[in-house]
């Protein structure tokens, strides 16, 4: 009794992300250590979280001048923007709202809903004949940059543990390395494959970071040579390209007391941002430029445009037209109802057209996000599904307030084009969470878990009025869904104790969607952790999963230890890492295949764990930090495998 | 280059991520403020990218972390910024619902050797002699931690809450 107590009460003491992922930035920077403490003070004090979603439906017209929006106005001037900050680093120490439990984060999962997509670009005029797959997009059109890329015939790998970039050729499961590149930076993030061009994005820390898209022309596919580089001070979020424009989020943070004479604008290509090209909303929730760029491809040395919106967003949806920001905020208790309050996020749409960005919208909804799932743009509405927690504030024995959690439930919003919410669902999952969001056409399928996973189909076609069609309840949880072939989707999560809600192992699902007001759960495939442990990539990544229904693939990473014995009682583990195939033949979702990537190319000790995988007509080519293996997609054997030197 | 200093940026963080929650806890517990504890925090993970030990088992690598939480809480405590430093008297914590705030409390309020002790024997579910070991004291003196501060909460030892397990006998 007491054990189980005491657990769940200090399960709740934890730090927010916001405060870890400061540390693990000022900890991987290295950053001087001294100054560290005081800064550091200071951020935990001016930090609220924020996380600003902008926000963009149909393309409209805008210009600053000559449109008022609600919530947000463009800054006048230098002056204006300062004392906007030290208003609201006055405004945040006054609140002290330290949020622990607010999450929002860039790094999950995404999904295509169509079969391939062949990313059409101008620049490249090889006709590639070549079936082959993109990175796991979540929107047609919109790429979502990884560590692996490929055009159909040369697989384009950037290498983290080695800092280079590998430039290999596939031909028919026959593998070789033609160029390779290395990348001079402090952290390498991801690389976009955009036309004849590769733009890797990473950044460098002098005395206060910066992001910077390093272009490599790759037209000569044995000397890619590096053109020009893009800068754009700040942490690096997402980014994102349409056709060939290319748009990079940064979140510049201002730590520390400014003065009127400082450079703290957020600099562009060395020069600080215009201040009328900054946004200030009217509510604040974290000291922190997000700067929003846009390039596009032949534009040497420049970009097109570069706009900022004070306020740190970590979730960002795009869609072609429209690119959308997200804050978290939690209203504190209001006059009305001073024991009661409920988290908030702020969004913000931010049209992109011919390149250039501008603020169109900007709107609040209940409730917070947690990855870009949550969000989908159709028809001219954004759709939002949200996890609302309703705090009361209480004093406890140390003469410090808590905020107790209440209840908690989860909604559907959705929003026109001024980001007004004009409809939203019954709250479904009463004091669960979200765990993963999926729009398949006019349906949003919602998983929420607290002991069992019930799945919602909800009906968004008329979005005045959502309607929740029907409720699914299994065990465990999906993390992360995606369409399979019009009839199916894949859940990919964790298969979990019914009675108290703690995740026993890993699990994949395959559910049935053609009547969305009779989901049925088809097959399920489940690697318990009671011999070892596993994970895989794929429950927090979407990028790591391979999966098409025209060609029957499901494919995706798998990382496991086992425990072995050895000295006495003292456990040691054996990593394995894998890529597994699974095939669906209607009926039964099964293991088709376990390759152990890691004995085959012999890695060693392993210094990271992401694996991709990408087919080229009939051959899959898995992707690790060693090497490249080649397996036919007619047995399921390994052709062809490369070490990298 | 050496293999170790191949290990990228991504498993570093892997490792931070892991045991943030871990230190994140004791950090709280014994400066019983959040500011403190992300303080702490970060300079523990600080800590951890300059070293960059290397570990034996999965264990080892949390002894580590909380042997230098630990640690860093205790020069903490001395350091002259600590005594120059008023608290803040409001700060917020968000609390979900299977929290019991009588325990969370009456937890905070022990002295913090014997918090410590409590957190890492029920939380983290460390045998007695792995608790010594990070704690710099004897096992006997562990066990009298434990056993004051099950006196101080009223946990009543009818009710067999792991005193039996791992053989450790309180």
């Amino acid at each position: 009794m007491f054990e189980k107590q005491y657990k769940n009460t200090f399960d709740n003491i934890k730090p927010s992300n916001e405060s870890v992922n400061h540390a693990l930035e000022i900890a991987l920077n290295n950053e001087g250590s001294k100054s560290i403490l005081t800064v550091k003070r200071l951020v935990a004090c001016g930090i609220a979280v924020a996380i600003l979603i902008a926000s963009v439906f149909a393309v409209m017209n805008f210009t600053q001048e000559a449109k008022q929006l609600d919530g947000i106005r463009p800054a006048r001037d230098y002056d204006d923007v300062y004392e906007f900050i030290s208003a609201s680093k006055h405004q945040l120490y006054q609140h002290l709202t330290n949020s622990s439990m607010i999450g929002g984060q860039d790094s999950i999962p995404e999904t295509t809903a169509k079969d391939v997509i062949i990313f059409k670009n101008d620049v490249n005029d090889n006709i590639n004949t070549n079936d082959f797959s993109d990175t796991n997009n979540q929107v047609v059109g919109v790429q979502e940059a990884d560590i692996v890329k490929t055009d159909g015939e040369y697989i384009y790998c950037l290498n983290l543990a080695r800092k280079t970039l590998f430039v290999a050729q596939a031909n028919e499961g026959d593998i070789a390395v033609v160029a390779s590149v290395k990348i001079i930076a402090d952290n390498i993030y991801d690389m976009l494959l955009v036309g004849n061009y590769v733009s890797v994005i990473c950044s460098n820390v002098n005395k206060t970071v910066e992001t910077v898209a390093l272009y490599y022309d790759v037209s000569d596919k044995s000397k890619p040579t590096y053109r020009y580089s893009l800068t754009q001070e700040g942490n690096y979020v997402s980014c994102r390209a349409v056709d060939d424009t290319i748009i990079v989020i940064t979140n510049k943070y201002v730590y520390t007391e400014i003065e009127n004479n400082d450079m703290f604008l957020p600099k562009i290509n060395g020069k600080e941002i215009s201040a009328t090209s900054i946004w200030l909303p009217e509510t604040i929730c974290s000291s922190a430029f997000t700067v929003i760029t846009s390039h596009s491809i032949g534009n040497v040395g420049e970009f097109d445009s570069a706009i900022s919106v004070y306020g740190a967003s970590n979730t960002v949806y795009a869609s072609k037209e429209n690119i959308y920001l997200s804050s978290l905020s939690t209203k504190i208790a209001s006059n009305e109802s001073p024991e009661r309050c409920n988290s908030t996020t702020d969004i913000y749409r931010i049209t992109l057209s011919d390149s250039k960005l501008s603020v169109a919208a900007c709107g609040t909804v209940d409730g917070n996000v947690s990855n870009q799932f949550n969000f989908d743009e159709a028809n001219g509405f954004l759709r939002v599904a949200t996890n609302v927690s309703y705090y009361k504030k209480a004093q406890n024995g140390l003469g410090k307030y808590l905020y107790e959690s209440i209840t908690m439930d989860n909604k559907v919003f959705c929003l026109d084009e001024n980001l007004e919410v004009i409809g939203e669902s019954e709250p479904v999952g009463i004091n669960e969470e979200i765990k993963s969001v999926r729009y398949i056409g006019d349906v949003a399928y919602v998983v929420t878990f607290k002991r069992t996973d019930p799945l919602y189909a909800i009906d968004l076609s008329n979005p005045k009025k959502p309607k929740v069609l029907s409720e699914l309840k299994i065990t465990g949880f999906s993390s992360y869904m995606q369409q399979y072939t019009e009839n199916y989707m894949l859940g990919i999560g964790f298969e979990a104790n019914s009675s108290n809600g703690a995740s026993t192992g890993l699990k994949l699902t395959m559910f049935d969607i053609s009547n969305s007001a009779e989901i049925k759960d088809v097959s399920s495939i489940k690697y318990l952790w009671n011999t070892g442990y596993s994970s895989s990539e794929a429950t927090y990544n979407h990028k790591a999963i391979l999966i098409n229904g025209r060609k029957g693939i499901i494919a995706v990473p798998m990382y496991t230890t086992k425990a072995q014995i050895a000295n006495g009682n003292q456990a040691f583990y054996k990593e394995e890492i894998s890529y597994t195939f699974f095939e669906f033949d209607g009926k039964s979702l099964k293991e088709k295949k376990n390759i152990v990537i890691s004995d085959i190319l012999n890695m060693g000790e392993i210094k990271d764990t992401f694996i991709r995988g990408i087919f080229i007509n009939d051959y899959v080519y898995v992707v690790c930090c060693d090497g490249i293996a080649s397996v036919s997609l007619t047995n399921y054997s390994v052709s062809n495998t490369l070490l990298f030197e | 280059m050496s293999q170790r200093e191949l290990r990228n940026n991504a498993v570093l963080e892997a490792v931070l991520l892991r045991n943030a929650e871990t230190v994140y806890k004791i950090a709280f517990l014994r400066t019983k403020n959040t500011h403190d504890a992300e303080d702490i925090m970060q300079e523990v993970f600080l800590r951890y990218v300059k070293k960059q030990p290397s570990f034996e088992s999965n264990e080892h690598e949390k002894a580590w972390f909380i042997r230098t939480t630990l640690n860093r809480t205790k020069s903490f405590f001395t350091s002259a910024w600590k005594k120059h430093t008023v608290a803040l008297d409001e700060e917020a914590i968000y609390v979900e619902s299977e929290f019991n705030r009588d325990l969370f409390d009456e937890v905070m309020n022990l002295p913090k050797e014997i918090s410590t002790a409590i957190h890492l024997y029920y939380y983290e579910n460390m045998p007695i002699k792995d608790i010594s070991a990070v704690m710099d004291k004897s096992e006997s003196a562990v066990k009298s931690l434990l056993f004051r501060g099950r006196k101080l909460l009223k946990i009543s030892l009818t009710d067999n809450d792991g005193c039996e397990r791992n053989n450790d006998n309180v």
